[in-house]
């Protein structure tokens, strides 16, 4: 077992805010640590349209499982933003220099992470963690 | 105009054959600008103290559309196995197991893209706070 340990810190003078959060990422519903890992790196631009960064897994017994997914926009440029979506539904724009961690259970098969670029070419790096990894069928 | 500061950082010194060092530092800003944000909900905590039902808790029809909300979620249930399922406009988007948080972006694209959810057992409490710039 791996122990992978995600901290988050949001601080804001101006707000009065000094918030700390620590969790060890773990295997669905334990405390056994996750093994499991895909990371990359790469740009996207408005020509591409919307591209799947993450299939969800066409293995039913992957799915409903516990999967942590990172995104990070490596603009500058304010102006250029990240639609990043769950299947057809938006969450939410990732703003140059912003970055995202969630849950993704990959509720079924077509619940894939796309984003889509909104100015110019967005860099972006990923990585997801995961509880369980099947290998499809060859075609 | 407010600075905030949001800091993740992912380490681990056995995952891989190399130590994992993630750092990734963003400050929160207006849709489209570098205005900081200006505007929170919470820090708040939310407990569901007998059933457990799906829970509405950042309505999209009560905020303004593709704006560079943040949201952050924590579940401080210490039993691994509860969870709560994390929904957008019905859509899943995954489980937060005992002791995990989750940060990420919300546009509230439309008036459906509620944030909802679903404790997996009686008694879970979630600690939230929304960044706004509405």
């Amino acid at each position: 077992m791996a122990t992978t340990t995600a901290t988050i810190d949001i601080t804001s003078a101006d707000l009065g805010i000094s918030l700390n959060a620590s969790t060890n990422l773990s295997k669905t519903g334990a405390s056994t640590g996750l093994e499991i890992m895909d990371a990359g790196y790469g740009e996207v631009t408005v020509a591409h349209g919307g591209k799947a960064l993450l299939e969800a897994s066409q293995v039913a017994g992957d799915r409903d499982t516990s999967n942590y997914f990172y995104l990070s926009n490596k603009e500058t440029d304010e102006t250029y933003y990240l639609i990043v979506k769950l299947h057809d539904t938006i969450v939410g724009r990732l703003s140059a220099g912003d970055w995202m961690f969630m849950p993704w259970n990959q509720g079924d098969a077509d619940a894939e992470i796309s984003i889509t670029a909104t100015n110019g070419t967005c860099a972006y790096e990923y990585a997801v963690f995961k509880s369980a990894y099947t290998l499809v069928d060859r075609t | 105009m407010a600075t905030t500061i949001a800091q993740l950082t992912l380490t681990s010194t056995d995952l891989l054959s190399d130590s994992l060092a993630v750092s990734a530092v963003a400050t929160l800003t207006g849709a489209g600008s570098s205005t900081g944000l200006t505007h929170t909900e919470g820090l708040g905590r939310k407990t569901l103290a007998s059933g457990h039902a799906q829970y509405t808790l950042f309505d999209g029809s009560s905020r303004t559309a593709d704006k560079a909300h943040k949201i952050y979620l924590k579940n401080l249930s210490t039993t691994a196995a509860e969870y709560f399922l994390i929904t957008v406009n019905g859509e899943d988007m995954g489980r937060l197991y005992a002791g995990d948080w989750a940060f990420f972006p919300w546009s509230a694209h439309d008036a459906d893209n509620d944030i909802k959810i679903d404790p997996s057992a009686n008694d879970m409490t979630l600690e939230y706070m929304l960044f706004t710039d509405d």
